[in-house]
């Protein structure tokens, strides 16, 4: 397209004096230049696909092994999906922008909430799992820790997930729930991060999902005391009159799928 | 002088160069366009004297002066050494001091943790001896920041030193000044607009790092939490608050950037 403009200033400019040329050259140039730029703008907005045959799903970025193997399992059936993992209030924003997913898979009720009072159009959300909040330690558990108390304890290097980041509300919740004013050296804006940081045992303990863990391997999980509470509900919506994305969500809690989320640390519902 | 202005004003530039560059501009300009059209105006007050931006201001004040002052105290000698000195192993030196430039800051995060950690080759030894813990502290902003600027600082100043013209330097050695007077008297001053610049570049790259300081210190509000650490925070939370915080960064950097380039970087 450039290349075919650039002809035709030629063309046009071959019998003109010096200054009209770089007149209609440069006009020339501030049309391609806000053409690029609505090109720019409008770039966005590619990210889902409407075909039956593809269902994009959004999804939290705690289920991305589990799903990444569910989904070979659904595609074996014949649909595509395509996956595009983030946090559940990210991807709630990227939805807001104006992203249109078949499936929307958030680790947060409110989060889901927003989405379907929002007016975006989904079917009712489906529980699909459950995740419970564990303690994870280096191995060898250095600092020997015990239990939720230890995060009230100023001499440990505690780790939590920030607020806003499901893993952080759900910790956060835990914790007041039971009274523990934590002491956390850092509020980590991802699971991963925080993981990785038990992991070299720069952190003595830190408050994760169950099923980050079991992804996890290097790290030793300490189970909450019993009736502490810390449980995330995983709900999935299907967009409204969609047969794959149904489709797709009524696979989710089939027998078949729950072994494989079983396998992964989550609860079933 | 008269002859290139007239020369500028006669041509106009050709269109396909016009065009690259508009394509060019418009990558830099439209994200912070994006950024203005999101900007919460009316709330823009209440986010900027909330406790969290308060105190990431704070943080990033303090933590990316301490490291503009480090990158002069520690990266001039070595600019100095780089440019003057003929030792084994310099190029694999100069190579590895501007290795920061080019790695993913969230790698360098992690060597540093490997390094300086409670658990690292050196942070291990320095904990048993004295106790002192680097990581999570405001002490680790500080050196990661340093870690991915410093090298801003070396490359300019050792560039400067390099073409400067040795002359002066051997008219003062050869009248009896030590290497450390002419450098300090003779050096020092030819290049300190080079300096300038390389500190301005070094001070605004650490007030925008974000990805060693969150792998090396982590984020905690009022300890370790500079402004792009808030940022990245509330963008799970509060969008109206990182987008405020993000044009705060965008308007500092850019007026310092402006002011100072303009002042120093086109008399070197």
């Amino acid at each position: 397209m450039l290349f075919g403009h650039r002809r035709v200033t030629h063309a046009k400019c071959a019998d003109h004096d010096k200054l009209s040329e770089s007149g209609v050259m440069r006009r020339l140039a501030s049309i391609l230049c806000i053409a690029t730029l609505s090109v720019l703008g409008c770039a966005g907005n590619g990210a889902s696909s409407d075909q039956d045959s593809q269902v994009s799903v959004f999804a939290a970025s705690s289920l991305t092994d589990v799903l990444n193997d569910l989904v070979l399992i659904f595609e074996a059936k014949g649909n595509d999906v395509v996956l595009n993992f983030a946090g559940s209030s990210a991807l709630r924003e990227q939805i807001f922008d104006g992203a249109d997913p078949d499936v929307f898979i958030s680790a947060n009720e409110a989060v889901m909430g927003e989405v379907i009072d929002a007016g975006e159009h989904f079917d009712d959300p489906v529980v699909i799992a459950e995740n419970t909040m564990t303690i994870a330690v280096p191995v060898g558990n250095p600092a020997a820790i015990r239990g939720l108390p230890d995060f009230a304890e100023p001499s440990h290097t505690l780790g939590l997930c920030a607020r806003g980041v499901p893993c952080g509300d759900l910790a956060a919740e835990v914790l007041a729930a039971n009274d523990v004013v934590a002491q956390p050296d850092t509020l980590e804006p991802n699971v991963r991060s925080l993981l990785s940081k038990v992991e070299i045992d720069e952190l003595d303990a830190a408050l994760v999902y169950r099923t980050d863990i079991r992804a996890s391997g290097d790290v030793e999980e300490i189970l909450l005391e019993p009736g502490v509470g810390g449980r995330a509900r995983y709900l999935a919506a299907s967009a409204s009159a969609n047969d794959a994305a149904s489709a797709f969500v009524e696979f989710l809690t089939s027998q078949e799928a729950r072994v494989v989320l079983d396998e992964a640390g989550f609860v079933s519902p | 002088m008269t002859r290139s202005t007239r020369r500028t004003i006669q041509q106009r530039p050709p269109a396909a160069i016009v065009v690259a560059g508009c394509v060019a501009s418009a990558l830099f300009v439209v994200p912070l366009l994006g950024l203005l059209w999101r900007t919460p105006w009316s709330r823009l007050i209440d986010l900027y004297t909330s406790d969290i931006v308060l105190d990431a201001i704070r943080i990033s004040v303090i933590t990316s002066i301490a490291s503009a002052f480090l990158c002069v105290v520690l990266g001039v000698p070595l600019a100095w050494l780089l440019s003057r000195v003929e030792f084994r192993g310099r190029d694999i030196l100069r190579a590895l001091v501007t290795l920061p430039m080019v790695l993913p800051p969230v790698v360098g995060g992690a060597a540093l943790l490997f390094a300086f950690g409670r658990r690292g080759i050196v942070g291990e030894p320095l904990d048993a001896a004295t106790g002192f813990v680097l990581p999570f502290s405001i002490w680790a902003v500080i050196v990661a920041n340093t870690f991915v600027a410093m090298p801003f600082l070396v490359v300019t100043v050792e560039g400067a030193l390099r073409s400067l013209d040795g002359r002066h330097e051997a008219a003062a050695a050869t009248l009896g000044a030590s290497q450390l007077t002419v450098f300090r008297r003779i050096a020092l001053p030819m290049i300190s607009p080079s300096l300038r610049a390389g500190v301005v570049l070094a001070w605004a790259r650490s007030l925008g790092e974000f990805g060693a300081t969150i792998t090396f210190a982590g984020s905690l509000q009022g300890r370790t939490q500079s402004l792009p650490l808030a940022v990245f925070v509330a963008l799970e939370s509060d969008r109206d608050a990182a987008v405020a915080i993000s044009l705060l960064l965008v308007v500092v950097s850019f007026v310092v950037l402006v002011a100072f380039r303009d002042r120093w970087w086109t008399r070197v």
